[in-house]
């Protein structure tokens, strides 16, 4: 990247060429943003804490628990939803807690313009937009 | 540019900006300006009512709206996109040229800059999210009211709390409710005896001869008044005979609601109360007559009284909207809704009747100026390819809950879904656009809606009717509304009537339009477009109140170029607030530095160099002050290349159908969801 107004340009020489800055993390406006944070998220879920991704859909990740029940995490740029036992959702929230700045918002009720209403005894799930 | 103004006189006003903080206008004048059109002719105008505002600074402003009510129209596009012209009699007088986002006038004398963002008033759009209070100066209250007394309007702001009155507390001088309800200064009145339930006492008058027939062809209104919370029905009659008919409708309908007999009634003696009919009706009801002496008036005065009120308001109403008196059939119904939901010094300590009658606190919050002027959208199916895709409509009073009287052409239609323009007077009557009919459901216009038993004759049992109402004649003779016709302006002598209101910043707040709305001087085409989804719903706050005198008691200017927001690093460190932004500047690069975001390197040959820019936001606080200076360094991620630059573009995005399965599972384990933000 050229190097931007207000840092100190080196001084060039005729045989160094043109002096650049040589990006080493993202930065706002790339192209490869979105790319960026999804490999560290990528990278952390299946590396560090064992989730495997859906081959039909990137943004869904799960794992089986020590407890044999399962775990979804699905993520929309930056809003995650989890779908599971409840014991393993907090689990998974401290563990990304400690990578990330997670910001917990409890049981979901709106996800993607969506509202969700749950009705635990009928087993049904009401969405409405 | 004090030495350009003429005849400079010391004058306090202060203008709100979109800041939210006011200037201080320390006087008015003239000046004069030689304005240049496309060709660079020159054209002197006069400038009248000009506002000095020593910290504007070297900009001027120019309000279009005070072009228009000039006469003028202001024109957006055109030949090109970059230019605002000012048209005069369609003839382009002056040009706005774009220079930096916004118009400046092209003038020989000072810069002054076109204001055309002038009617977004940001107080109503604050008003809109923060809280349920509705403000408004006392005359814009005055107005969404129905040009009540400023006294009840007082007292109101005092007992309701969804009603705020600001600005200055004394009584404004109301144009329209003068020419409206000037009278003699009474006579002393004589303490009556009070009424202490609902319906013990009634009282009734007629009012009329109209001059002009209602749309549903009454002539006269009838009025039936509680003694005891002041509450008043109103009927509009085609003939005096009807008044027989509705007494028995407002009986039933009173005893009915209120589970209790009307036990006297007083009127006069008009032809209508003492037939014999009517005072067989009142018999076997066991209600007692109380009827007035012949040419006392004064002892009934309960009703005189609310008739001389309603007949003033209503008139004042028709007067602010422009409408023609054929509506008064409609203004004396709203008139005497909005009278049934304010106070009046009969009551205790601002009661109104409608509480006092029912205990139910009526609700003020969403009151609309009468005859305020909206559209609805027509839908596709219903319209040809060329006719307008919304059709206009005024709005004409309230018809229950949520529902309105408007009219279309010249037919009074209901309607759930009343969204308004502005409220800018319109000529009456409209061209009559094309209404589909389906679009609303046309219902009967009240006044006509009952057949007329026509028992009680005028015929020789029954004497002549006994008018004593002088208030009536009155409408015919009006005066006739001040106007500004467009005559013929020579460039530079303009009549004075017109050119007062060239006049600097004066604009009363407007509703926010969308943005991109072409405008001009039109008055019908001026506020074409409707109103964006989240302001639909009918709330003061969004509503244009017009600035009915001349006093110039608010002024608003919301600066265009207001924004200190540099667009450039150039900018930023050499303009206003300078080491602010070198601060914020300073502290983005180290953050960078910190994050060891890059390195200094050699470009490789055949590689491009990807550009950056720095953005600069001002961030505000709740009160628009700036709280911190924001600098953020940017890729100009566009100018990558593809295979070279980047491979992967890729947003981690749930697919919706893998969302629905997943809940669908969780539906049937009940397994918990939760939700997180990073």
């Amino acid at each position: 990247m050229e190097i931007p107004e207000g840092v100190p340009i080196p001084r060039t020489s005729a045989n160094t060429g043109t002096p650049v800055c040589r990006l080493l993390r993202g930065l706002y406006g790339l192209k490869q943003s979105g790319r960026i944070w999804n490999k560290a998220w990528d990278d952390f879920l299946i590396g560090k804490c064992h989730f495997k991704r859906s081959a039909e859909d990137y943004a869904v990740y799960y794992r089986i628990s020590r407890r044999h029940t399962p775990l979804w995490t699905l993520i929309w740029v930056d809003d995650v939803l989890w779908i599971g036992n409840p014991n393993d959702i907090k689990e998974s929230k401290q563990e990304l807690g400690l990578r990330f700045p997670l910001k917990d918002l409890g049981t979901a009720h709106f996800f993607l313009g969506m509202k969700i209403v749950r009705k635990l005894d009928e087993r049904k799930i009401i969405l409405s937009q | 540019m004090r030495e350009l103004f003429e005849n400079l006189t010391d004058h306090k006003a202060s203008i709100s900006i979109a800041s939210g903080e006011t200037m201080e206008a320390s006087g008015v004048g003239e000046i004069v300006i030689t304005v240049k059109d496309g060709n660079d002719c020159p054209t002197p105008i006069r400038l009248q009512e000009v506002l000095y505002v020593p910290t504007l600074g070297p900009n001027n402003l120019i309000s279009v709206r005070c072009i228009q009510q000039a006469g003028g129209t202001v024109v957006f596009g055109g030949a090109t996109q970059d230019r605002v012209g000012i048209h005069m009699n369609g003839v382009e007088m002056g040009v706005a040229k774009l220079r930096r986002n916004t118009y400046v006038l092209s003038v020989d004398t000072p810069n002054v800059h076109m204001n055309y963002n002038q009617s977004i008033a940001v107080r109503a759009a604050s008003d809109l999210t923060s809280s349920p209070k509705v403000s408004g100066t006392l005359m814009e209250w005055h107005q969404r009211l129905g040009h009540q007394g400023f006294d009840n309007i007082k007292r109101l702001a005092k007992t309701d709390t969804a009603i705020e009155v600001k600005g200055s507390l004394t009584n404004p001088t109301c144009e329209y409710c003068q020419l409206a309800k000037q009278t003699r200064i009474p006579n002393s009145n004589p303490a009556t005896h009070r009424a202490t339930t609902p319906l013990e006492l009634i009282h009734s008058d007629v009012a009329g001869p109209m001059a002009t027939l209602s749309l549903g062809g009454a002539k006269y209104f009838l009025l039936f008044i509680d003694d005891y919370s002041r509450h008043t029905t109103v009927y509009t009659i085609k003939s005096k005979s009807e008044v027989i008919d509705r007494f028995r409708q407002f009986k039933l309908e009173m005893e009915n609601q209120l589970n209790t007999k009307i036990k006297r009634f007083r009127s006069d003696g008009g032809g209508e109360y003492t037939s014999k009919e009517f005072g067989q009706l009142l018999e076997v009801s066991g209600i007692i007559r109380e009827q007035t002496a012949p040419y006392t008036p004064e002892q009934n005065g309960v009703a005189e009284r609310a008739n001389r009120t309603i007949v003033g308001r209503t008139k004042a109403m028709l007067f602010a909207a422009g409408l023609s008196d054929s509506l008064w059939g409609e203004a004396v119904h709203t008139t005497v809704y909005l009278k049934n939901r304010s106070p009046t010094s009969a009551l205790a300590k601002g009661m109104t009747p409608l509480e006092l009658l029912l205990g139910e606190k009526p609700h003020l919050s969403s009151l609309i100026p009468f005859g305020a002027k909206g559209f609805k959208h027509v839908p596709k199916e219903l319209r040809s390819k060329w006719e307008p895709n919304s059709i206009r409509y005024t709005f004409t009073g309230y018809a229950g809950t949520n529902q309105f009287w408007v009219l279309i052409g010249n037919k009074i239609h209901i309607t759930r879904d009343l969204r308004l323009a502005d409220t800018t007077r319109n000529p009456f009557p409209q061209t009559p656009s094309q209404v589909s009919e389906e679009l609303f459901v046309p219902i009967p216009i009240r006044e006509s809606s009952l057949s007329i038993d026509n028992t009680v004759t005028s015929s020789s049992e029954d004497p002549p009717v006994h008018n004593p109402h002088p208030e009536p004649e009155v409408l015919e003779n009006l005066p006739p509304l001040p106007q500004t016709p467009p005559g013929i302006h020579t460039p530079g002598e303009f009549p004075p009537d017109t050119i007062e209101d060239v006049i600097h910043i004066r604009q009363p707040p407007a509703p926010p339009r969308p943005p991109e709305e072409v405008y001009s001087a039109r008055p019908r085409r001026a506020n074409a477009g409707q109103l964006p989804a989240r302001f639909r719903e009918p709330n003061i706050s969004q509503l244009a109140i017009q600035q009915i005198t001349r006093q110039p008691s608010e002024y608003h200017a919301y600066h265009t170029i207001g924004s200190t927001e540099p667009a450039s690093y150039r900018e930023a460190i050499t303009g206003p607030n300078q080491r602010n932004w070198k601060e914020a500047i300073e502290e983005e690069l180290s953050s960078l530095h910190e994050n060891k975001t890059w390195v200094i390197a050699q470009l490789p040959s055949g590689r491009n160099a990807v550009k950056c820019k720095w953005v600069f936001r001002e961030k505000k606080g709740v009160e628009g002050e700036i709280v911190r200076y924001k600098a953020r360094l940017v890729a100009k991620g566009f100018t990558q290349q593809y295979g070279i630059d980047y491979l992967e573009t890729y947003a981690p995005v749930v697919k919706l159908g893998s969302l629905r399965i997943l809940l669908a599972v969780a539906a049937f384990y009940n397994y918990e969801i939760h939700q997180g933000d990073i």
